[in-house]
């Protein structure tokens, strides 16, 4: 079971063992383990991991990017010309979301979507960069995203979640 | 009469306007949809924020 009371966050350890994670979908274990490390190393993405503070196996991570949307793509869900420079604009990504299989079910995917919400207004406010974004794993999980005020935007299937919308959530 | 005729010809003239493309009006009106739309959090957002920071503060309360 997940307790709350003892999870703690923290940027992904050079050293930690990764092999040992599985969230059941093989895309997502095969990165973790194959270039989580690396990519953390190299700050082209940056992972944060969760585990109860008295014991190492991990409970579940999200890795997040900074990556350039094309300006274009949005324009119908989402004005972004504050932003624009050569026709694209900065976003916060959220690569991946995974939860250890055993784990599954219990809310520690929305307390780590939560987190991501919560850094993301952190550098909304402190950057101006206007948009959290993500790619839905499955179509089943789109109404889930939806749900949370994140639209579709593109031809890619994307969806994003304004900053304004984020930062709203916190004066509420 | 020549100054009068030349400013009366010029108070017809309507100072240009600055451009507005189609995709700057197009992004105005998005704006304004997004605006009304999308910046309020819906229950379900609001709901599972206010869980996180629950169990967060419980977390903190545990540790000191």
């Amino acid at each position: 079971m997940v307790d709350f009371e003892r999870v703690i966050s923290c940027p992904l350890e050079a050293g930690r063992n990764l092999s040992d994670f599985s969230c059941g979908v093989s895309a997502i274990d095969d990165w973790l383990s194959r270039k989580g490390h690396v990519l953390h190393s190299k700050f082209r993405s940056r992972i944060v991991t969760y585990r109860h503070d008295d014991e190492q196996d991990v409970l579940g991570f999200y890795s997040l990017k900074i990556v350039l949307e094309r300006e274009k793509e949005v324009r119908t869900t989402f004005d972004a010309r504050p932003w624009v420079l050569n026709a694209t604009f900065p976003a916060l990504h959220l690569e991946f979301v995974g939860v250890c299989a055993r784990h599954q079910g219990q809310g520690l995917g929305t307390y780590m979507l939560m987190e991501c919400i919560e850094r993301f207004c952190m550098i909304a406010e402190t950057t101006g960069v206007p948009a959290l974004t993500l790619q839905p794993l499955t179509p089943e999980l789109r109404p889930y995203y939806a749900a949370r005020n994140f639209v579709e935007y593109g031809s890619s299937g994307g969806m994003l979640l304004t900053a304004q919308t984020a930062l709203a959530l916190r004066r509420v | 009469m020549a100054s009068l005729r030349i400013s009366s010809i010029f108070s017809r003239v309507k100072p240009p306007k600055p451009p507005k493309s189609a995709v700057t009006a197009r992004v105005c009106r998005n704006l304004h949809k997004l605006t009304k739309d999308h910046v309020v959090p819906s229950a379900e957002l609001k709901a599972d924020y206010d869980w996180y920071i629950a169990m967060k503060r419980k977390r903190n309360a545990a540790v000191s």
